[in-house]
C-alpha cells in the first residue's frame, strides 16, 4: 500500500464528505435529534437519563453514517467513473476502501463525540464509548462498502441501505419489549454496541456478556470484510 | 524500434457474442497508431484489454514490453488513459481535479500548471468541474491523462462529439506529446482524424483487423488506376495512371490544363470496399 496514495485519497474523501449535502445531512441528523431529545427529555416527568439518550442517538449515527454515507460515496465514484480513473492511475482496492472508511470513521467519531457532549453523558465513560463506537462503525462500514459496490448508482444505495438500517435499528430499539426481537437483537452489531455501552458503565467490560458482544462485532466485521473483498474482486474488471 | 505494445491471437466474447476474434498487431515506440472502425467493432474492448479493465479469454498481450498479467499498479505511472468512461470529480475545481492526481503520482504543482496551459484551461482553474462545457471537460480529462508525461497514451475516441476548434487543439497537443516521445494508441471512427494523426492505422470490423498500414500506403494500394485531368473549359478527362496514357490524353487536349488529380480513395472508401460497411 502506498502511503502517498492513501494520504491523498483520505484528504480528498474527508473534504468530499463535508462538501456533499447528502453526507452532511446524515451527519447532522443524529446530532439534531440529540439536541432535541436533550431539551425535551432533560427534566420533568418525562426526563430520561443521558445514557438512554446516548443509546437512542448513537444507534442512529451508527446506522446512518457507515451504511448510507459510505455506500453513497462509493456508488457515486462508480457512477461517475472516478473509481475507474483512480484504478487506472494505480490506486489499489485497499487504498481506495481504507481512505473512505477512515474518513467516514473520523466523521462518525466527531459526530458521536458531539452527541456525547450534547446529551451530557459522564466523561469517565468516554474512552469505552469511543472504543465501542469505533469497532461498531468499522463493522458497519464494510457493509456500507458492499452496498456501494453492488448498487447501480447513488439513488439505488437507499433501496438496499434503508431496509438494512431498519433491520439493524428496530430489534435494537424494541429488544426490551419483545423476547423474539431480543433474541434476534443479540446478533445485531448495533445492539451489541448499545449493550457494551451499558456494560462499560457498570465496569463489566470483561464479563461473559461483554465478550459475546465483542465477538458479535468481530464476526460481523470479518464477514462484511470478506463480502466486500469478494464483491470487489468480482466487479474489479468489466468481464 | 521496439514494440511498445502487442496483441497476439486475442479472443474475447461477451456471452455468445464474440467481441475480438484472433486480434494480432503491434505498436512501435513513438508511433501514433489508430484503430479505425464503426461502433461495436471492438475498439473500446481492445483498449480495455490493454489497460487490464478486461481479461482476454485467450491470446497474448504485452504492454511496455511485459505480459499484461505482470503489469503492476506502478506500471500505470508510465501509462495515460482517456476513455469515454473516464470521470471527473464534479464538486472539485479544475485545479483540484488535476492536483489530486498530481498528488497521487507525487508530481509538483508546476506540472499541473503546465498541463492546464497545454489544454488551454489556465483561466478556468477555479471553476468547478460540473460547470464546464463538454469540450472543456474532455480537455481537462486529457490534461489529467498526460499530466505525468506518460510513455504510452491510450485514447478512446478523444474528440467524439467535440466542436472543430476543440478537436484541432487536442490534435495539436497530441502531436506535441508524440514529438516528445509519447506513443499514442487511439481509437476513432473519424477517418479524417485517423488520416491526420496516425502513422499507421488498423481497420477493425467485427473483432478482426481487415487491413493495416500507413494511411498514404493504403490509399495507394486501393487507389483506382485512374487520373482526372481538369481543363480550362471545365471539362474532366479521365485516363489510365500511366505516363504514356497521361501524355496521350494531354496531347489530345484543345485547351489548357487547370489541374491533374489521381483518384485516391479516402480511408472510409477503403473500409467500405473491404467490409461493405460504413465507418459511422
Amino acid at each position: 500500500m502506498s502511503m502517498r496514495h492513501f494520504g491523498t485519497l483520505f484528504r480528498k474523501d474527508l473534504k468530499d464528505y463535508l462538501q456533499n449535502k447528502n453526507s452532511l445531512l446524515m451527519m447532522l441528523l443524529p446530532l439534531f435529534f440529540a439536541l432535541l431529545y436533550s431539551v425535551i427529555f432533560s427534566d420533568g416527568p418525562e426526563a430520561m437519563p443521558p445514557m438512554y439518550l446516548l443509546s437512542m442517538t448513537v444507534s442512529m449515527s451508527l446506522c446512518l453514517l457507515p451504511t448510507a454515507t459510505l455506500s453513497m460515496s462509493i456508488a457515486e465514484e462508480r457512477e461517475k467513473n472516478t473509481l475507474r480513473t483512480l484504478v487506472l492511475s494505480g490506486v489499489t482496492a485497499v487504498e481506495f476502501l481504507l481512505s473512505k472508511a477512515l474518513a467516514c470513521l473520523v466523521m462518525l467519531t466527531v459526530v458521536d463525540t458531539l452527541i456525547f457532549a450534547v446529551v451530557g453523558a459522564p466523561w469517565g465513560f468516554f474512552p469505552a464509548f469511543l472504543l465501542v463506537t469505533t469497532l461498531a462503525g468499522l463493522c458497519l462500514e464494510f457493509l456500507g462498502g458492499v452496498i456501494g459496490l453492488v448498487s447501480r448508482d447513488q439513488m439505488s444505495t437507499g433501496t438496499i441501505s434503508a431496509p438494512l438500517m431498519l433491520l439493524l435499528m428496530i430489534p435494537s430499539m424494541l429488544a426490551n419489549v419483545n423476547a423474539v426481537l431480543a433474541a434476534i437483537a443479540r446478533f445485531s452489531p448495533v445492539y451489541a454496541a448499545l449493550q457494551l455501552f451499558g456494560l462499560s458503565s457498570q465496569n463489566a467490560m470483561f464479563s461473559a456478556d461483554a465478550l459475546w458482544y465483542f465477538g458479535v462485532l468481530l464476526v460481523w466485521t470479518l464477514l462484511s470484510l470478506a463480502a466486500f473483498w469478494l464483491v470487489y474482486k468480482k466487479r474489479g474488471t468489466d468481464n | 524500434m521496439e514494440h511498445c505494445l502487442s496483441m497476439g491471437e486475442v479472443f474475447i466474447s461477451f456471452g455468445d457474442r464474440p467481441a475480438l476474434q484472433g486480434l494480432s498487431f503491434d505498436v512501435q515506440e513513438g508511433e501514433i497508431f489508430g484503430f479505425l472502425g464503426p461502433s461495436g467493432a471492438g475498439k473500446t474492448t481492445t483498449i480495455k484489454l490493454l489497460t487490464k479493465q478486461l481479461r482476454a479469454a485467450s491470446g497474448e498481450i504485452e504492454v511496455l514490453g511485459r505480459d499484461i498479467g505482470a503489469l503492476s499498479m506502478a506500471d500505470f505511472d508510465q501509462i495515460g488513459v482517456l476513455t469515454d468512461s473516464s470521470g471527473l470529480y464534479e464538486r472539485l475545481s479544475v485545479w483540484e481535479n488535476l492536483a489530486l492526481f498530481a498528488d497521487l503520482k507525487g508530481l509538483p504543482s508546476s506540472q499541473v500548471e503546465d498541463a492546464l496551459k497545454a489544454v488551454g484551461l489556465s483561466d478556468e482553474k477555479k471553476k468547478k468541474a460540473k460547470a464546464l462545457s463538454r469540450g472543456m471537460k474532455q480537455r481537462l480529462m486529457l490534461a489529467r491523462a498526460v499530466l505525468h508525461k506518460p510513455k504510452l497514451l491510450f485514447l478512446d475516441e478523444p474528440t467524439a462529439a467535440l466542436d472543430p476548434a476543440t478537436t484541432a487543439s487536442i490534435h495539436k497537443l497530441l502531436f506535441s506529446l508524440n514529438r516528445e516521445g509519447t506513443t499514442i494508441f487511439l481509437t476513432t471512427h473519424d477517418m479524417m482524424e485517423a488520416d491526420k494523426l496516425c502513422g499507421r492505422v488498423a481497420f477493425l470490423d467485427k473483432g478482426r483487423i481487415v487491413e493495416l498500414g500507413q494511411p498514404a500506403s493504403l490509399k495507394l494500394k486501393y487507389a483506382h488506376d485512374q487520373v482526372d485531368i481538369l481543363t480550362a473549359d471545365g471539362q474532366t478527362h479521365s485516363c489510365k495512371k500511366s505516363a504514356a496514357s497521361i501524355k496521350a490524353c494531354l496531347d489530345g487536349l484543345s485547351c489548357g490544363v487547370s489541374a491533374i488529380h489521381s483518384k485516391e480513395p479516402t480511408l472510409e472508401d477503403i473500409f467500405l470496399s473491404l467490409t461493405g460497411r460504413e465507418l459511422s
